[in-house]
């Protein structure tokens, strides 16, 4: 009952992260969308290393299975890959993003959150040990921050 | 205040009672803490700057999962 109310919470505290963002400052220009879409991407990066780290000692000390951290280890590969193409779309811009890159980095966000979802809903719920599943739940609460920061930019 | 800071800052407290007895988590909140460290400096930073440090964060990535790939010897 106590994790429910926690897991509300969050999604609560994430909502209004969303929609804060849209009222965020009140400048909105292009380059702020392409400052904005940069940092989420680094925080996404972060946040991946945050994970792997978690995973790694999680697989060392016996509170995962040898099969749900491969599967973990791949899941995060295919998220770390997918930020870095977002990365490398955003760092070719140079400048405020026209429909056509808009379009681009779109479809790359897209991949990202794809990427993040088969994270949670392949490697993370099915955990077994509930200790274990709560520490990599915690870190992916602020990836999934992260990209609804991205959301906000309002690339798609 | 960045927005996912304030997520993260309001995350430290929520990290220990996400699972019923599942005892405290330090090395979560010391997690969320660096992840706070690093959006914090973000704000002294280019544009370029922060690409170039996700690129850098990508790199780690990589390197700790082909050795997490080889110790799982997949």
């Amino acid at each position: 009952m106590k994790s429910k109310k926690v897991f509300v919470a969050l999604l609560l505290l994430l909502s209004f992260t969303a929609f804060s963002f849209k009222c965020d400052s009140g400048s909105g220009g292009p380059s702020d969308q392409y400052r904005r879409a940069a940092k989420a991407s680094d925080d996404i990066s972060a946040s991946l290393t945050t994970m792997i780290k978690i995973k790694r000692d999680l697989g060392t000390s016996g509170k995962l299975s040898h099969d749900r951290e491969v599967a973990l280890t791949n899941l995060l590969q295919k998220a770390n890959d997918a930020d870095r193409a977002f990365n490398n779309e955003i760092k070719k811009l140079k400048a405020d993003p026209n429909p056509a890159t808009k379009a681009t980095l779109c479809t790359l966000f897209s991949t990202v959150s794809s990427a993040l979802t088969d994270l949670n809903n392949s490697g993370i719920l099915p955990v077994e040990d509930a200790g274990a599943k709560s520490k990599l739940a915690t870190v992916f609460s602020t990836i999934t921050a992260a990209s609804t920061i991205i959301a906000g930019v309002g690339l798609c | 205040m960045d927005n996912l800071l304030e997520v993260l800052t309001k995350l430290i407290p929520l990290a220990t009672p996400l699972v019923p007895g599942a005892g405290a988590a330090p090395e979560i909140v010391a997690a969320v803490a660096a992840l706070i460290k690093h959006i914090k400096e973000q704000s002294g930073k280019t544009t370029d700057q922060i690409l170039a440090d996700a690129d850098a964060n990508l790199d780690a990535n990589d390197k700790m999962l082909l050795e997490d790939r080889i110790r799982l010897g997949m």
